[in-house]
């Protein structure tokens, strides 16, 4: 190998190996050779029963819900932040961090005593029935909330990177503010926004102590898989916890792994 | 189609970028916009685009008045200083944009794009991304993107700003071709007096939001209109003295000036230019003494620097190498400076060359 303006190579990368093993790959393969102690029929029994099927089904749906939600309003927040200028820019700049900050069990727990039947907003919303304590609904709510900032904090730089001129080059070739927005911008901004999608999804997949709170952990309603696996674990039976939460890592690590294929696919032109 | 520009003024803020000026530009004519930076060349571009809005005036297509029409239907072909290519879109997606946007679809697209890049010579660079294109492709592109929704007029902000030397040259013959061949009212931008000599018809020089001088390329170097022109336009030597009875006097050396026999003025300004002044072996009425500092010989044209130390002034020659080689000057020998032609500013006009002093 040549060598290097900077010294230190192989105490970086021995670090980071050793790093990398300790934090992850020894936990992860603890986990699996946990679940391993189960026979391929008891561990079929543990993790495909037809709660967790329902615990699976709403873990995914849930967070995907949530991302797209938050891919939608992370834009319109990523653009106002960079291209208006209004009084109090920069406080609400870092409200936007607050959940990073934020423990989610208090975030789950404002929600619910918000929304129940007699919180400040559950007293209007409740009899419309609009439910957001103790649902299905509740649990995306919650997921916004933690996953916002991971759309906003990644679209903000690429969008401050277009370049103002590019919008006037449009519009000088004769296109209307929309076809400006959705053949310039938008296609500039799509790596960005499915990598923030991808943060905002993993995220909410992982997301356990403020979901607890608010969604009433009712089997096959609005439990989530991560609740599943704390009841087994209540119930001292950690071979069938593990193989849930084996199940579980099965699903983030293909659906990043697809995420990841997708922002490749987005960025193949002009990287 | 001519564009003609009437009593514009723009300000952001408290700076005046551009103040009561008013311009045309000739059916079928090459404009450039020529001044230093600040001169608000770039923001009347915009104002013809309809990218700015004038705060006063109006400016006309032919004979309509678009002032408060909007850029994307003033139908203006406009070439940005660094492209403004959309990254997601090759080439080929680039030039079609403004084609796709008005509706057009199917083969015609394709057909119009194709004609467009043979003309930029790109033919076989339609599917790349401008990020696998250089500089002067993308300038290419661009212009040809420009030109694909067949615009009345063209616009072009410092079009070979951001290229290197070499390009620059090569891209603003090709330009100058260009224009010959599809003959389309084109204004561009620039801060290179040499390319706007080179390819415009006609220059506006253009200092502090005002225009200076409007001329052809010959008109504006050989009668600059007035110190500030005279400087932008290249090297030169300023002398400061006083002009009386159709004299110059600088320190205790005097230089005739006929032309301004009935003017009295005690801080004129006497501009000479490098190529404008000869290096004599003999002494004679009207030539200066001066004392070789440096002679630079590199290149077609010999640079001679000069140092009339009685008169306390720096002197900067040109001429061809042959006559440096015919003259075989030496560091430090005292020489006789004789100027072919000499130009006088009086005060007010001296005052415009406020910038600072490149020449000597």
């Amino acid at each position: 190998m040549s060598r290097r303006v900077l010294p230190g190579f192989r105490l970086s990368l021995g670090f980071t190996f050793a790093y990398l093993t300790v934090m992850v790959v020894i936990p992860l393969a603890a986990c699996v050779a946990k679940a391993a102690t189960l026979t391929p029929s008891e561990f079929l029994a543990a993790v495909w029963t037809p709660r967790a099927r329902a615990a699976y089904v709403l873990t995914v749906g849930a967070s995907l819900a949530s991302a797209v939600v938050n891919v939608l309003l992370g834009v319109l927040l990523a653009w106002v932040l960079v291209r208006y200028r209004f009084p109090l820019k920069r406080l609400f700049d870092a409200i936007i961090d607050l959940p990073f900050a934020l423990p989610t069990a208090v975030a789950g727990l404002v929600y619910s005593s918000l929304h129940v039947e007699n919180g400040w907003l559950g007293q209007f919303l409740v009899p419309h029935g609009i439910e957001l304590a103790y649902t299905r609904a509740a649990i995306v709510l919650v997921l916004v909330f933690i996953g916002l900032p991971f759309v906003v904090r990644t679209l903000q730089p690429v969008l401050e990177s277009v370049e103002h001129e590019v919008e006037e080059a449009a519009a000088m070739l004769g296109a209307s503010r929309w076809q400006t927005f959705t053949r310039v911008i938008l296609p500039m901004l799509l790596p960005a926004i499915i990598t923030g999608f991808a943060l905002a999804f993993a995220r909410s997949l992982g997301e356990y102590g403020s979901v607890v709170f608010v969604s009433g952990n009712m089997p096959f309603r609005t439990e989530i898989a991560s609740r599943l696996v704390v009841d087994r674990l209540e119930e001292f039976e950690y071979a069938q916890a593990t193989a849930i939460a084996v199940v579980l890592l099965a699903i983030s690590f293909s659906t990043l792994i697809a995420i990841n294929l997708l922002e490749r696919w987005s960025q193949r032109t002009y990287v | 189609m001519s564009i003609a520009v009437r009593n514009v003024t723009k300000r952001f803020g408290n700076f005046t970028a551009i103040d009561d000026v008013s311009l045309e530009a000739h059916s079928g004519e090459l404009l450039a916009l020529l001044g230093p930076s600040g001169s608000g060349k770039t923001t009347l571009l915009r104002v013809i685009a309809g990218l700015e809005a004038a705060d006063r005036g109006s400016v006309h297509y032919h004979d309509e008045d678009v002032t408060r029409r909007s850029a994307r239907d003033r139908n203006v072909g406009f070439v940005f200083q660094h492209y403004a290519l959309f990254r997601h879109m090759n080439v080929l997606e680039n030039v079609a944009f403004g084609l796709r946007v008005r509706g057009v679809r199917g083969p015609t697209v394709t057909q119009r794009v194709r004609e467009l890049l043979h003309l930029v010579r790109l033919e076989s660079l339609e599917r790349r991304y401008p990020s696998q294109l250089s500089g002067g492709q993308r300038q290419r592109v661009a212009l040809a993107r420009a030109l694909a929704v067949q615009p009345k007029v063209l616009l072009l902000d410092e079009p070979f700003g951001a290229l290197d030397a070499k390009v620059r040259v090569e891209l603003r013959q090709w330009l100058r071709r260009l224009h010959e061949e599809i003959h389309m009212t084109s204004v561009f931008v620039t801060h290179d007096q040499e390319e706007a000599f080179e390819v415009a018809d006609r220059v506006a020089v253009m200092n502090q939001g005002r225009i200076e001088q409007l001329g052809s390329p010959q008109e504006v170097f050989d009668h600059p209109a007035n110190a500030f022109v005279m400087h932008f336009l290249g090297n030169v030597n300023v002398f400061h003295g006083r002009v009386h009875d159709g004299k110059a006097h600088l320190g205790g050396f005097e230089l005739e000036v006929p032309e301004h026999a009935d003017v009295d003025v005690s801080a004129a300004a006497v501009y000479v230019r490098p190529h404008e002044l000869a290096i004599e072996r003999s002494a004679a009425s009207g030539r200066l003494p001066a004392r070789v500092v440096r002679v630079h010989a590199a290149g077609p044209v010999a640079k001679v620097a000069l140092r009339a130390e009685d008169f306390g002034l720096e002197i900067q020659v040109e001429m061809p190498v042959e006559r440096l080689a015919a003259l075989a000057l030496a560091t430090g020998e005292v020489v006789y400076v004789a100027p072919r032609r000499i130009r006088v500013f009086v005060p007010e006009a001296a005052e415009a060359a406020l910038t600072p002093e490149y020449a000597i």
